[in-house]
């Protein structure tokens, strides 16, 4: 049974379900942006609303303060409030969307841009469109018209970013997490039990990489689960066995990197950066370090590896049976911090 | 790339040594590539995070972004090759924002905005005949319909308008205008006027792309409502006011809300015959034109808004606001049907003598024939 005649696995790998929007520059590079769901929209939209709320409401203060100084001249500010108004609701956005190239206060406060479909920046007449055709969209109110098109679309577009060309991408800074490590590190004879090349696609190494990252958001049943479903494709194509899944796709990721060299004596390594910490503080600490406030992402970049001298242990014996029980499986964060002793047993999940 | 490696090495300064210890187009291992980038990628990083929009940086810094930009282009093509997802993600982020900031802003120029209304906007409308004759005729009939029917029975406008605001219209006109109003009252008036009646004619345009049924429906409640108030002021006897107050500027309003009704039916009707293009494709393919269109009309209602708060309600005799009005409509008509025949002539002898035409021009010409 060859993953070659497993169509069905080879297009979950090629087609993701993702919500980019590919763009090639100029200099003929295509990169992803990610898309704006309709929440964080709206969230903007709310900020945006408050933001001119506030300009009308100050505008309206001054001209109030003018009119009171000069005497009564009520005509000239109602007048004055009503134009203010009229060019706020229409113009606010494509003033802003003009000025700052495709954003808008609300959408720098939630990182989202407006860019032309294939990447070309927002023109005047875009932006006057979209815009226009709020109208549109907020019918019959609420913009429900907008939502229900934006949710049948699979790049969030609502009526006005449909005619005018425009998606709104997310402009989030990236981070670069720490490089994974197999926890206990593999021993000589587990690597070599694969082909020195394992026969694995970019794609299907990326998607194990993400699975492998993911396997402190997930419950230790589900991770073995998830595991046991691909593993005995690859074991199949590589013409070997396996004891453990959530350890077999682990070497394979390994081995195909090369980030374990095969010595005499597995050298620990320190993992980068906060992923480990991270672990070790547990959920709470988990979720203030995915805010990440103040730090650069880039403190989260893998440093070099630090080797770090310790006793070689032994090699681990692979006496894990196939099938762990949902129960059995330790909690990976436990793990990752475990220092490899001779007598400790591989469990799923050892990857932080 | 050699720029760009160049640019690198400046960044790095003294990292460039750990560069050198691996031979050139050895694979490189993902941590090693991380850290010999890092610094480019901070550098740039930190140029884009600052408060201040890029064309407002200083020249080296601008030619900084730009060259950071193209080696984290490098970089990001790399990666894609031999790294894992979680850099190519960071990366793609990186360069996506760098992007977005160099090809961002576009330059305004005012001669832009002249060449539009004056050459654009009147050479698509009439390219577009057919719709502005449906949108005039969806706009005029209910009004004439409105009008008439109200003169003919009280109960009829009753029927359309509340009587309290057939009311207030017999009030508003009573007086004549003959003694003028307080600017301050202008004022106000031309703030509403511009509120309301650029609402709707923007209103009239963006529902359009329901199937053009939004336009339509609004097309023809306003004919209806506009048409039954100006009845009900003409048949209490006050229609010598109204006639003078509306003349001077109903030219360029109601012009500007049937052209903008019009562009919206040309939405509407853009879903429905599609060229075999995709509906949305067909859609996108009119956006030029309604740009055209639509900012046509907005200028159309700020002219119209002023005269209407401080022409039309002045005392000037009526003779006076009867000529104006012809020269207003003489005005729009010159505008609407010469505008941009000149130039377009120009260009279109320039465009022979040189290269030949684009395709989207040539493929525009062939849509012409089936409006």
């Amino acid at each position: 049974m060859g993953a070659a005649a497993q169509p069905t696995q080879d297009a979950v790998v090629t087609a993701p379900l993702d919500t980019t929007a590919e763009i090639e520059t100029p200099e003929h590079v295509r990169f992803g942006h990610p898309l704006a769901g309709p929440t964080r929209r709206a969230a903007a939209y709310l900020i945006d609303l408050l933001v001119r709320f506030a300009i009308l409401l100050a505008l309206a203060f001054l001209v109030g303060l003018v009119g009171v100084a000069t005497g009564d001249l009520d005509g000239f500010s109602t007048g004055a409030i009503l134009v203010i108004y009229f060019l706020l609701d229409w113009f606010y956005y494509v003033l802003f969307e003009s000025l700052w190239s495709g954003r808008t206060p609300g959408k720098r406060a939630m990182k989202l841009r407006t860019v032309g479909e294939d990447g070309r920046s927002l023109t005047a007449l875009d932006s006057i469109l979209r815009n226009l055709l709020r109208a549109a969209d907020f019918l019959p109110f609420g913009y429900a018209v907008g939502l229900v098109v934006m949710g049948r679309d699979p790049k969030f577009r609502r009526l006005g970013d449909m005619v005018a060309g425009t998606v709104v991408v997310v402009e989030d800074r990236g981070q670069i997490s720490g490089r994974l490590t197999l926890a206990p590190p593999p021993t000589a004879k587990e690597l070599d039990s694969l082909p020195a090349h394992p026969p694995v696609s970019r794609e299907e190494l990326e998607a194990i990489e993400l699975f492998l990252r993911r396997i402190p958001h997930l419950a230790p049943g589900r991770v073995v689960e998830l595991a046991d479903l691909v593993a005995p494709i690859f074991a199949a194509r590589m013409n070997t066995r396996y004891t453990n899944s959530v350890r077999f796709l682990g070497l394979i990721y390994a081995r195909s990197r090369g980030h374990e060299p095969v010595k005499e004596t597995p050298k620990r390594k320190i993992e980068g950066g906060g992923r480990r910490r991270r672990g070790r503080r547990g959920r709470r600490g988990r979720a203030r370090s995915a805010h990440n406030p103040s730090g650069s992402p880039l403190n989260e970049i893998a440093r070099p590896p630090a080797p770090e001298p310790e006793p070689a242990p032994e090699p681990a014996p692979e006496v894990q049976p196939t099938l762990a029980e949902p129960g059995q499986a330790a909690q990976p964060d436990q793990v990752a911090t475990q220092a490899p002793t001779p007598s400790s047993v591989p469990t799923p999940g050892a990857w932080s | 790339m050699s720029g760009s490696t160049s640019a690198r090495s400046r960044a790095r300064g003294g990292q460039t040594k750990t560069k050198k210890k691996k031979a050139p187009g050895a694979p490189q291992h993902q941590d090693e590539f991380i850290a010999q980038h890092r610094a480019s990628w901070s550098e740039l990083e930190d140029l884009l995070t600052s408060s201040r929009e890029l064309h407002r940086k200083s020249p080296y810094e601008i030619s900084r972004v730009a060259t950071l930009y193209r080696s984290v282009c490098a970089d990001l093509m790399r990666a894609r090759s031999n790294f894992g997802p979680d850099v190519v993600r960071y990366l793609e982020g990186l360069a996506g924002r760098a992007h977005n900031a160099l090809y961002g802003a576009r330059a305004y120029r005012l001669s832009a905005l002249w060449e539009l209304v004056a050459h654009h906007f009147p050479r698509t409308l009439r390219k577009r005949w057919r719709l502005f004759l449906i949108a005039n005729l969806l706009l005029w009939v209910p009004y004439a319909f409105g009008f008439f029917g109200t003169l003919a029975s009280i109960e009829f406008a009753e029927t359309v308008l509340p009587r309290s605001q057939l009311m207030m219209m017999e009030a508003m006109y009573t007086e004549g205008f003959e003694a003028g109003r307080d600017a301050a009252t202008d004022s106000e008036m031309a703030g509403f006027y511009i509120f309301n009646n650029v609402g709707i004619a923007f209103r009239c345009f963006a529902t359009g792309i329901l199937f053009g049924l939004g336009s339509i429906f609004y097309a023809v409640y306003n004919g209806v409502v506009m048409g039954v108030s100006i009845g009900w002021v003409v048949r209490v006897g006050y229609g010598h006011n109204i006639m003078t107050f509306v003349c001077g500027h109903s030219p360029f309003e109601m012009t500007a809300i049937v052209i903008s009704t019009g562009a919206g039916l040309q939405m509407g009707w853009a879903l429905i015959k599609t060229d075999g293009l995709t509906r949305l494709g067909s859609l996108r393919s009119q956006a030029g034109e309604l740009g055209h269109l639509i900012m046509g009309a907005a200028v159309m209602l700020v002219i119209a808004a002023f005269i209407e708060g401080y022409w039309s309600p002045s005392s000037v005799p009526a003779p006076i606001k009867w000529a104006v009005s012809g020269l207003n409509w003489t005005l729009v008509g010159a505008w609407l049907f010469l505008g941009g025949r000149w130039a377009g002539r120009e260009r279109v002898a320039k465009a022979a003598a040189g290269a030949p035409p684009p395709p989207s021009a040539a493929s525009s010409e062939a849509k012409e024939a089936t409006p």
